[in-house]
């Protein structure tokens, strides 16, 4: 998810300098940091954690018991299978040196195995066609 | 007496001559540059005007939504109030939200304590919208593609706040779970892959691979030559590599429109790595007519380059077994078409150009 910046404007100069992202924007975070218009009247005007901490805004808990019991109806609704999976990533291999990247890269790049491969997966595929092609000939 | 005489038809003198003309000019451009430069002060001050924010004649007055409303009707149809059951139920609620209960309660107990979600007073003392109001708001843009104050008169915000809900809800769930769901598949979940491919009778392949794009309706014109498609559509381009169930574990979006799929994919993170040798694991084998190899596949469509990674179709298919092998090539490599017609039916926000300026927020979308 990475995008590169395709202009360096006066805009992206100053978030650059006021700690976002100007010149790329990979990965989810992208212009979180912008700052919103919200003058509405609901936001307040900002959304920062730091004008959230200072600016004495009610906590979410206490107004929301306040405004009707929110917090005890959202507590009924049910929390089944919410847990995250367990992650196991595959560990990263270790990095290696040019003369392994070169040899990972004739290994990708080579068009005869790649028609090899093709070549055998046919060969494979026709022996074991009336099995396979049940689902889609009917 | 005599020099006040001098002094005063030297005085004379310069009246009567066309001198005073000449000073009057001067007084006059000074007058006007100092009028000049009031106008510009002004003008500035006025200019700078919109900035303000309070309470001054003339401004248009706060509109009064009935926050309060607006929570109760949440509350009274999808959640219940009062011991009351909820007015519409869980298929209800999953045709329209797009999501589980589960995993709306799970996204809304994350994002409800984020500063901009947070129930606020505002300086008269009055609460403002509570969080369940802009998460529904939310979630009924990305669900239904709609424009953001089309839910004003049911959750009763405003556009401001629905649009900035809406992109603040975005970014939150992709650093929120961004890492947790949008990774490579570890070597229990490769191993499951290849095992069921095997059944499909394409051992070694890891799933399928192709692009898509998506249309940019706010794309500036002095960036068409590079968004613009051979369709004469202004968008990005959306790369992803899934499995049978549609599992998505690589994505890239945000490519220039005007791209075909070779040139995504060479600046793809996906083919920098599988070239550097880190991606995929050589550590499985599997066997193909006879042959043992370690290097897994992806399923391509014909347009992709032949690199021993990627196995798409016979271009010119002659024999009876290269038809064959076409045909289930490209059946079982429409799990990536699945996902991208699965992805659009579920979050219609797809199927809408995208109305965001940057292609940042494009990409957190």
């Amino acid at each position: 998810m990475c995008v590169e910046s395709r202009r360096s404007t006066y805009l992206s100069q100053s978030r650059r300098a006021a700690g976002g992202d100007g010149a790329t924007n990979c990965g989810g975070g992208g212009d979180a940091g912008g700052a919103s218009d919200g003058g509405d009247e609901q936001s307040g005007g900002e959304h920062t954690v730091g004008a959230a901490a200072a600016g004495g805004p009610a906590p979410c808990g206490a107004a929301a018991d306040s405004a009707g019991g929110v917090a005890a109806e959202m507590g009924n609704i049910d929390a089944a299978g919410n847990a995250p999976p367990a992650l196991h990533p595959s560990p990263h291999p270790p990095a290696a040196g040019v003369a392994a990247n070169f040899d990972a890269w004739a290994e990708t790049q080579n068009p005869a195995e790649c028609e090899r491969l093709r070549d055998d997966l046919t060969a494979d595929v026709f022996r074991d066609r009336g099995k396979l092609l049940a689902p889609y000939i009917g | 007496m005599d020099g006040e005489e001098e002094e005063f038809s030297a005085t004379a003198a310069l009246l009567a001559e066309d001198d005073g003309a000449d000073v009057a000019a001067v007084v006059n451009a000074h007058v006007s540059v100092l009028m000049a430069v009031k106008r510009r002060a002004r003008a500035k001050r006025i200019s700078r005007r919109w900035r303000y924010r309070g309470s001054t004649t003339g401004r248009r007055g706060k509109k009064r939504r009935d926050f309060a409303a607006g929570l109760q009707a949440n509350l009274r149809d999808y959640f219940g109030v009062g011991g009351l059951p909820p007015i519409y139920d869980e298929r209800d609620f999953e045709a329209r939200f797009r999501v589980p209960r589960a995993v709306f309660r799970r996204v809304y107990m994350s994002v409800k304590d984020e500063p901009f979600f947070q129930q606020r007073i505002n300086a008269t003392g009055k609460l403002q919208a509570h969080p369940l109001q802009k998460v529904v708001a939310a979630f009924r843009v990305v669900a239904y593609g709609e424009a953001a104050d089309r839910a004003d008169e049911y959750v009763r915000l405003s556009r401001t706040v629905i649009a900035t809900s809406t992109k603040l809800l975005m970014e939150f769930i992709v650093k929120r779970w961004g890492p947790t769901y949008l990774r490579r598949p570890n070597q229990d979940e490769l191993s499951k892959i290849m095992e069921r491919n095997k059944e499909r009778s394409m051992p070694g392949c890891i799933g399928s691979l192709d692009c898509c794009h998506w249309e940019w309706h706010q794309c500036p014109t002095g960036m068409a030559g590079a968004y613009q498609s051979r369709k004469s559509r202004r968008g990005i381009v959306v790369e992803a590599l899934c499995d049978e169930d549609l599992l998505v574990w690589h994505l890239t979006v945000g490519a220039l429109g005007s791209l075909n799929d070779i040139n995504v994919m060479h600046q793809s993170p996906l083919y920098l790595e599988v070239n550097g040798g880190r991606w995929p694991p050589r550590n499985k084998t599997y066997t193909i007519n006879g042959r043992t190899r370690t290097l897994p596949y992806y399923l391509v469509d014909g347009i992709y380059p032949r690199f021993s990674f990627l196995i798409s179709p016979h271009p010119m298919p002659s024999t009876e077994e290269q038809k064959t092998f076409n045909r289930l090539q490209e059946a079982i490599g429409k799990d990536v078409e699945r996902l991208f017609g699965v992805l659009m039916k579920r979050f219609q926000f797809a199927l809408h150009p995208g109305r965001y300026r940057s292609v940042s927020q494009l990409v957190t979308t």
